[in-house]
């Protein structure tokens, strides 16, 4: 109801002062020469599925951007990308099925990744060491280490990456994240945070690998399966724990980037996690479904991490009756916020006009060109590989603390398991192939 | 002859048919209690001394009519609880199992094993009992377990005995049910404090039945007086009889109920089972194991050997699936050391498990597993992985590439990688002498190099740099750009009258600048700021004040809201909007008021109804103002937008005011309410209007209030969709009618879709796409494709 109000007061204020204020102004930028050819990225595309071709699309709009590769295992969605950019821009576009050509190109200035998320670390890894701006979609990787690998080679290569947490762009996220820094809602005591679970289900009969895909490299560090119809749609690359960790991460990665803005609990020692979950017994996903896990951090504030079915029953507060969002609780009251809502215990709050925090970049106009920006000149990006390595390890540390049952403590400074110690080696997973992935 | 024969044929059946062990069937795989600790416990109990051969079935729902005909007896270790509707079986395997039960066979249920099939009698009347309704138990304690009836084989020659476990209270017995033993639970305890059936007898057509009350967790199960009675339940309901003898410790002792600790044995066994129990049919017992395995990670270092040893026994076993090697593999990735790399070499040639070895090779330190690692740079499939692992195990740290000083490198720089190496490294190596150095290097700094120093000193927090920002300010491109940014960020008060001045050239980022300006006395510079200004400006300055929120200059903006410039006036009213208080509503809507200009006129109403609670409701609906009728109908608009009931309440007055004007704002402003009491008010008004078209305009605004609510209000309101079908209506309106009711698909909308159309044939068309609209949404086939889902 009171973000119905708000839209709505919104919509009308646009509708019925429109014609009376003053002219709105251009984007200044726009005439600041940013489309200049030498100012624009060259920019190479890897993965060209669903998300890859939306990215592609959003960023062929972007004045800075200039598409030079378009790169995929399969044929038929490099081609698709391909077209659409032809289209934009008539011009051809190169297509590349392996990722490493791409890379060895010294007219590529940066590459945005949209694999399936099991390829995320090797080719972020490679296209660092490159030297490649890097902007990678989300969640981050799979397992703990190959998180840290990223974040490390950012910092030794002096690399430019940016999370694909679009999400952070929205004015109310920043807005929430305002409310718990400045403590309008007094002390943070505890968070809540919720999303969707991973589906179940999914093809596991095998099926002749499509004409114009190579499997091989599909699968990359990945483990060599017999492919499915269900492996090679983004159902697979959602819930199969061979290729990605679940919607824990998947979706986990949007509720808890709003954490990683508003607070920073996780960094002040090491910290506690306990949880339990369900997992489906049949059919090719085989990622959390549900699961309710809750850390203890060293500054006394706590967190639970939840399912959507868990968070139906167990969230009191909500913005709305959305599965996802991230409730922050204090001494005076509570905010809460989610991809489609934004709700406190005092309804003025989410009206207080509050200036952007201001060692941040201002991101939330323009959140392509903030990485484009930062590729050109060296500038933040929009979400870190530090913040994203963050927000992502809640989501490892939840599963992990799920699917095993047992109470961990996690030393985020020394990065390992302080407790327990059998634990250290659950930060990293198999990977097949030649490709470094940590 | 012929009958010497039949006879020693007979005789020597039935000598073997009494050797045979009995065969017994364990259903397990599901229970609201932990079966993967508890159904070895009773294996292992069970198989001791070769009494019985057991088979356990982990996944009960796969079971077929024909799957209990090779077993004596079934034991039943298996629930859904909370899902106590589940059928589980078919009635054809229902039949099957009460016609083997009937044939002289027995069934034996373990504690919570009873609270399964409520909706079947036959099951309900053999297992004996439940966990019924007024079921209950206090906490785990010692009891000490007496017999009602020594005379049955089960009893017989038995003493009490103790005994630590839940006491189930009040337990639902089945009629025809004989209670053996009793235990009065200690009131201490929470227990009832009288005497408790803990074992129960039944016997139903010919088929024997046995609830085994006690056995909440696998240490009640280590207890030797319920490994005699589970022994002699269950022989007794496979054959009728049993001669087996109470164990040897038996507990006559308080202290002999106590816990022994469980031994890594009973876990490992627990841990195979879970693996085995997923042979090849699906992931619930893996998922168990994943646990288990993360419990042996978790705990001391010997039990973690144990346990590696048994999953690599599990990776060499012929008997196993491929999932179940390949998972026992994955556990050696976490558990496995020194003693499983020869194991896990040799599995290396494997094709299907090579990989998985191989990486579970990775996590093992030592020579040893780093020279198994060597062999595998032989295997062309795993070459690559080998390799990388060899070069990762002899890797040093990378050493970062030599740099000269980071200040000339960027100078130097060229292109945009270079330029970001240099800046990155200036940004890790951050100091007050690396600072100096850069600000005196601006001056050599152009286009997009200089704009990303100055971003990186506004990243830094370097207050020298607003002097060189304030310069380059009008630089054309990304360093005009990145000094403003730099401005907006740290350039405090001292940055104001350098942004002001920028108005008139970069109006958007220098107003955005001033909006966001952190820093102590920024609200009173550009306050200060607007005496100087030329007029058009000063407005600009005056929303900003607002957008600041600025309260302090609440008293100034009040005056400025009389001045003789319109800009001004209208600037100040809409700045007062943003920063009133509630005390200051109604002075404000009365300077409104004074206003000529029709935006500030909307402005502070609109902006004043985002106060919270009903704070604004009662200002507004005061400011009506009959000289100015175009007026109340956005005060209107925006009072329903509050959407609190007292906003509505006073929206909906306005629908019996003798202007027709009025109503029909007052229908319009409900509409679009977005709340769903103004539902009801909108079919009132649809009734009491006199105007024709004002009553349609009621029928279409409830509607659009409607399809503007949430979700969960749209199946609550639903109702309303009924009334307004009812409704005499033209058929436009019921197309609209139509359109919503596609928006919600339910049976009910699809019900009344169809009457709709039934009673008006030209809605046809119509109705149709929103038939199908709602079949899609609710997976139903398209309408004639099959039999209707209703």
């Amino acid at each position: 109801m009171k973000t119905s109000r708000r839209t709505f007061l919104g919509g009308l204020a646009k509708a019925m002062l429109a014609a009376a204020m003053a002219p709105r102004f251009v984007d200044a930028r726009l005439l600041a020469g940013e489309s200049a050819p030498s100012n624009r990225m060259q920019t190479a595309f890897l993965g060209t599925g669903g998300q890859g071709l939306s990215l592609v699309r959003n960023f062929l709009r972007h004045p800075a951007c200039h598409v030079v590769a378009v790169c995929d295992p399969y044929r038929e969605r490099r081609l698709n990308a391909a077209a659409a950019v032809t289209e934009a821009t008539g011009a051809a576009c190169p297509d590349f099925s392996n990722f490493a050509e791409v890379l060895t190109r010294p007219d590529v200035d940066a590459v945005v990744i949209a694999t399936p998320d099991h390829w995320h670390s090797a080719i972020s890894l490679a296209a660092l060491r490159a030297g490649k701006a890097v902007y990678c979609e989300k969640p981050l990787a799979m397992s703990l280490d190959q998180n840290r690998a990223i974040a490390e080679a950012v910092e030794r290569h002096h690399g430019i990456f940016q999370y694909g947490t679009m999400q952070r762009a929205q004015q109310t996220f920043r807005q929430a994240a305002e409310l718990v820094r400045r403590r309008v809602i007094g002390d943070l005591q505890r968070i809540e945070v919720w999303a969707p679970g991973s589906a179940t289900g999914g093809s596991t009969e095998e099926i002749p690998v499509p004409e114009g895909l190579d499997w091989d490299l599909y699968t990359g560090p990945a483990p060599m399966r017999p492919c499915t119809a269900s492996r090679i749609t983004s159902f697979g690359s959602w819930f199969c724990s061979d290729y990605a960790l679940g919607f824990i991460a998947g979706w986990g990665a949007h509720p808890l980037d709003a954490v990683v803005l508003a607070a920073d609990c996780d960094l002040a020692g090491p910290f506690t996690v306990s949880g339990n979950g369900s997992l489906p017994t049949e059919g090719l996903a085989d990622t959390l479904t549900d699961w309710d896990a809750q850390f203890t951090f060293a500054d006394g504030v706590t967190l639970r991490f939840m399912g959507a079915p868990t968070a139906q029953k167990a969230v009191k507060v909500r913005t709305t009756d959305e599965d996802n969002g991230t409730t922050f609780y204090g001494t005076k009251g509570w905010v809460s916020v989610s991809r489609g809502a934004f709700s406190a215990s005092d309804p003025a709050w989410t009206r207080l006009v509050l200036p952007i925090r201001d060692d941040s970049t201002d991101y939330t106009r323009d959140y392509y060109g903030t990485f484009l920006r930062a590729a050109r000149l060296g500038t933040r990006t929009a979400c870190t590989a530090a913040e994203a390595a963050r927000s992502d390890a809640f989501s490892h540390l939840a599963n992990l603390a799920a699917r095993t049952g047992q109470t961990l403590t996690w030393d985020p400074g020394a990065y390992r398991f302080a407790k327990p110690e059998g634990f250290e080696r659950y930060r990293e997973l198999p990977t097949r192939g030649a490709w470094r992935t940590t | 002859m012929r009958f010497l024969l039949s006879v020693t044929v007979f005789l020597c059946l039935h000598a073997v048919a009494i050797a045979e062990p009995p065969r017994v069937l364990v259903l397990s795989g599901a229970n609201n209690h932990a079966w993967w600790t508890t159904t070895p416990e009773i294996v292992r109990v069970l198989e001791d001394g070769g009494r019985f051969q057991v088979d356990v079935a982990s996944d009960v729902a796969t079971l077929d009519a024909g799957a209990f005909a090779p077993y004596d007896v079934v034991v039943s270790n298996f629930n859904t609880f909370p899902n106590t509707t589940a059928p589980v079986w078919s009635a054809e395997v229902r039949t099957a199992f009460e016609e083997h039960m009937r044939r002289g066979h027995g069934l034996v249920i373990v504690h919570a094993g009873s609270t399964v099939f409520p909706d079947w009698p036959f099951f309900q009347k053999l297992a004996g009992g439940r966990w019924g309704d007024g079921t209950s138990h206090g906490k785990i304690h010692d009891g000490f377990v007496t017999f009602t009836n020594i005379a049955h084989p089960i009893t017989t020659g038995l003493e009490p005995f103790w005994i630590r476990d839940e006491f189930w209270q009040d337990s639902a017995l089945a009629p025809g049910a004989e209670v053996l033993a009793t235990v009065v639970p200690d009131p201490a305890s929470e227990g009832s404090g009288k005497p408790e059936p803990m074992l129960v007898t039944t016997e139903v057509e010919g088929a024997r039945g046995v609830f085994l009350v006690l056995g909440h967790q696998a240490e009640v199960m280590r207890n030797p007086a319920w490994q005699t009675l589970l022994q002699r339940a269950t022989a007794w309901a496979a054959r009728g009889e049993t001669s087996i003898p109470p164990a040897a410790r038996w507990p006559t002792q308080q202290t002999d109920a106590a816990w022994p600790a469980l031994g890594g044995t009973a876990t490992l066994a627990a841990l195979r089972h879970a693996i085995d129990a997923s042979n090849g049919q699906n992931r619930a017992g893996l998922n168990v194991a994943d646990r288990m395995v993360g419990g042996f990670a978790a705990g001391a270092p010997s039990a973690r050997g144990d346990a590696a040893a048994v999953l690599t026994e599990i990776a060499l076993s012929d008997a196993v699936s491929l999932a179940a090697k390949e998972f026992s593999l994955t556990g050696l990735r976490v558990l496995g050391g020194p003693d499983q790399v020869p194991a896990l070499r040799q599995l290396g040639d494997d094709p299907a498990l090579g990989f998985w070895a191989l990486s579970a090779l990775e996590t093992i330190p030592g020579k040893a597993a780093t020279a198994a690692i060597g062999t595998f740079v032989k295997n062309p499939a795993l070459e690559g992985q080998a390799r990388r692992v060899l070069a990762q195990r002899a890797a040093m740290a990378e050493p970062v590439p030599p740099g000269g000083d980071a200040v000339t490198d960027l100078v130097r720089s060229t292109d945009a990688a270079t330029r970001r190496h240099a800046i990155g490294r200036l940004r890790g190596q951050w100091s007050p002498k690396l600072s100096t150095a850069l600000l005196k290097a601006l001056d050599l700094l152009e286009g997009p190099t200089l704009a990303a120093a100055l971003a990186l000193l506004a990243e830094k927090r370097e207050a020298k740099a607003t002097a060189v920002a304030g310069e380059a300010l009008d630089l054309p491109g990304d360093p005009g750009e990145a000094a403003m940014d730099l401005l907006s960020r740290i350039g405090a008060a001292r940055a104001v009258s350098e942004l002001v001045r920028r108005i008139p050239s970069r109006p958007d980022a220098a107003l955005r600048a001033l909006e966001r300006l952190p820093g102590a006395g920024v609200d009173a510079a550009i306050f200060e700021a607007i005496d100087h200004a030329e007029p058009a400006q000063q407005a600009h300055l005056i929303r900003v004040l607002g957008l600041r929120r600025a309260t302090e200059f609440q008293s100034a903006l009040f005056s400025l809201a009389e001045s003789s410039s319109a800009p001004v006036r209208a600037a100040a009213i809409e700045a007062l909007g943003r920063l009133a208080t509630e005390e200051d509503f109604s002075a404000l809507l009365a300077a409104t008021a004074r206003t000529p200009e029709a935006s500030a006129a909307l402005w502070a109403p609109v902006l004043i109804a985002s106060a919270p609670g009903d704070a604004a409701v009662e200002p507004l609906s005061k400011a009506f103002d009959p000289s100015r009728p175009e007026q109340s109908t956005l005060l209107l608009t925006v009072l329903a937008g509050i959407g609190t009931e007292r906003a509505v309440a006073v929206v909906s007055e306005r629908l019996s005011s003798p202007e027709e004007r009025l109503r029909r704002s007052a229908l319009i402003a409900l509409g679009r309410s977005r709340h769903a009491a103004a539902l009801p008010l909108l079919l009132r008004a649809r009734k009491d209007e006199v105007s024709p078209a004002l009553q349609r305009l009621a029928f279409r605004q409830a509607l659009e209030l409607f399809d503007s609510l949430a979700w969960r209000q749209r199946l609550q309101n639903w109702p309303t969709l009924e009334l307004l079908a009812r409704e005499e209506a033209v058929s436009e309106d019921r197309k609209l009618l139509l359109a919503t009711l596609a928006k919600v698909p339910t049976h009910d909308s699809l019900a009344l879709v169809e009457s709709l159309e039934a009673a008006d044939a030209s809605l046809a068309p119509e109705a149709d796409a929103a038939a199908s609209a709602i079949r899609k949404a609710l997976g139903l086939a398209p309408a004639g494709a099959g039999p209707k889902n209703k």
